[in-house]
């Protein structure tokens, strides 16, 4: 059966693979089977891959069943569930039944396999999705490049000598590659909308304990959320509709029922967007200005505002995040230093010695800074600001400057999510591509815009990117 | 097992205390590294001097942080964000 859905390369494989809701529709129609979208998928990866680096681990002989299963169904003639046949993967820190949970990290790597999907990879079993493989991430979550000391870097799809962010690298890259149409990975402090940023694909982060991290490796249990990339508004939505419900095994997951957004992914008449100054200004590049200027453009955004805590709500989430990482991993801080990472482990020891005042102060800060977007969503439904405050830097480049100012690259590039993600609100990212920088490469990368929702507002945050999409102004383009 | 590492760590940590004497009287003059080798020697790590150096580095960054969440005003009985739910 053909690939409709794909731009042909001329070389036996194509370029990219197709959406989410394309290869579901395909698949109902019979056009193509599970086994024809997963063989296309695996000649992707196993063409695009080595140059990228995003896979740790493959798992075409679990995919295969899957797919034969959805296969199955057709050939029955029974309803197909929501996802059927699309294939995806995920960051190595999820839990996959018979593989090892690495987190990227050394430590992990003589763990047991894990004995069951975490729950939102069941989850997506459970909606028709054909898992393929374990992504590469930056150690522990603790980082926005994907450098891993252990298990090598992640490059950027758009321009190999970049990195691809972090921490959920692999994730985006493997998207951005179109290699697949889903990945999903997790965001404590930026780490999903960061990499989305950076390899010019959607990401969405829901709000906080929106999803369940059951089953997950956890970094910093006050931030750490669970989302999708994907190379398609619709395919975070069909992804975010699957995963969604109240788990009983994660204690921040929300008890509440399954809000879909599927089906009403269309903005309101009237909604008030603002765009976000400030900090969020300050912080970014003349790209990043320049993509936020498009979308508030063709949204019709023409009012600026300000999180007036942003900065504060940043150094809160720093140190919280210091703290309970430190926390986390001092056992074996102690027992096994040299098998941690050198760009992870003095930082990690460092956050475990901060004392419980400088905590409790950071928790204090992050309730106000709560209540202080909370006052600007009574005038505003949807905030936008750029997701990185520049293209993506190169491999190695340890420092970023952003207008005029210099901050150290691993921290610096999740500038402006880090204020967002310690209040947990939802943020969908969009690609776009400005078209700015003072390089021919430079100009031709993306720079991500966050899409910024009220608590449990993914629905608004989502609708948003879709009519960026549809104005061709957020767009999935073919590395070169 | 558990015994016998306990007893490995109480002899690290005898060790190590007989060389924080002498490298607290040093970092006397600096109070982040004070504080530093004070509390990783409070939590039971064990590092070389080099090791020590990157640690205070990384501390003095958050401690910079620290002094923006410092400054920030909050009311008196400002409550922190929750995140136990019984």
């Amino acid at each position: 059966m053909a690939a409709a859905v794909c731009l042909g390369s001329g070389a036996g494989v194509p370029a990219l693979i197709g959406s989410a809701a394309d290869i579901v529709l395909e698949i109902a129609k019979g056009a193509r089977s599970a086994a024809d979208v997963l063989a296309e998928c695996k000649a992707l990866i196993l063409a695009k891959d080595p140059d990228l680096n995003c896979f740790t681990a493959k798992t075409f002989e679990r995919a295969g069943r899957e797919a034969a299963a959805i296969d199955g169904l057709y050939a029955l003639g029974k309803p197909l569930p929501p996802l059927a046949g699309v294939p995806y993967a995920v960051k190595n820190l999820f839990d996959v039944e018979g593989l090892v949970t690495l987190a990227g990290a050394k430590i992990n790597a003589g763990n047991a396999p894990a004995s069951a999907d975490a729950t939102i990879v069941a989850r997506m079993r459970r909606a028709g999705a054909v898992l393929v493989g374990a992504l590469n991430m930056e150690e522990l979550a603790y980082g926005f490049l994907t450098e891993n000391h252990h298990y090598g870097t992640t490059r950027n799809p758009h321009d190999r000598t970049r990195g691809a962010g972090g921490s959920s690298g692999g994730s985006a890259a493997a998207v951005g590659a179109g290699m697949l149409p889903i990945t999903l990975g997790s965001d404590t402090s930026g780490s999903i909308r960061v990499p989305a940023s950076l390899c010019g694909v959607f990401g969405l982060k829901p709000t906080y304990g929106r999803l369940s991290r059951s089953g997950t490796y956890p970094f910093v249990n006050s931030f750490d959320h669970v989302g999708p990339f994907a190379n398609s508004v619709s395919g975070l939505a069909l992804s975010y509709d699957a995963m969604q419900g109240p788990d009983a095994f994660d204690p921040a997951c929300a008890q509440r029922a399954v809000e879909p957004v599927g089906a009403s992914l269309s903005l309101p008449r009237g909604i008030r967007i603002g765009i976000l100054g400030g900090w969020f200004h300050a912080w970014a590049d003349p790209a990043a200005r320049r993509a936020v200027q498009l979308a508030a453009a063709a949204l019709g955004a023409t009012e600026w505002t300000e999180l007036e805590s942003a900065e504060v709500a940043r150094a809160a989430a720093y140190l919280i995040t210091g703290a309970e990482g430190g926390a986390l991993h001092r056992p074996r801080l102690i027992e096994q230093y040299e098998d941690f990472g050198p760009s992870s482990r003095a930082r990690l020891v460092a956050g475990s010695l901060i004392p419980a005042t400088w905590v409790i102060q950071a928790q204090r800060v992050r309730q106000q800074a709560y209540a202080q977007a909370m006052e600007l969503f009574d005038r505003f439904d949807l905030l936008i600001a750029a997701a990185a405050p520049a293209v993506a830097p190169r491999i190695g480049q340890e420092t970023l400057v952003i207008n005029g100012r210099s901050i150290p690259t691993k921290a610096g590039l999740g500038v402006l999510t880090q204020p967002i993600s310690c209040i947990g609100l939802p943020v969908c990212t969009v690609p776009l591509w400005p078209g700015e920088g003072e390089s021919p490469a430079e100009r031709s990368l993306p720079v991500g815009v966050q899409l910024i929702g009220a608590p449990w507002r993914e629905d608004l945050c989502l609708a948003a990117a879709r009519t960026l999409e549809q104005a061709g102004i957020a767009e999935i383009r073919p590395p070169p | 097992m558990a015994q016998r590492a306990w007893d490995q760590r109480d002899l690290r940590q005898d060790e190590r205390r007989l060389c924080d004497d002498q490298m607290m009287a040093e970092a006397h003059d600096n109070p982040l590294e004070s504080y530093v080798r004070a509390a990783l020697a409070l939590q039971g790590y064990t590092f070389d001097d080099a090791e020590i150096a990157e640690i205070v580095e990384q501390f003095a960054r958050l401690e910079g942080i620290a002094r923006t969440v410092f400054d920030w005003p909050l009311p008196f009985a400002s409550e922190a964000a929750p995140v136990f739910r019984p």
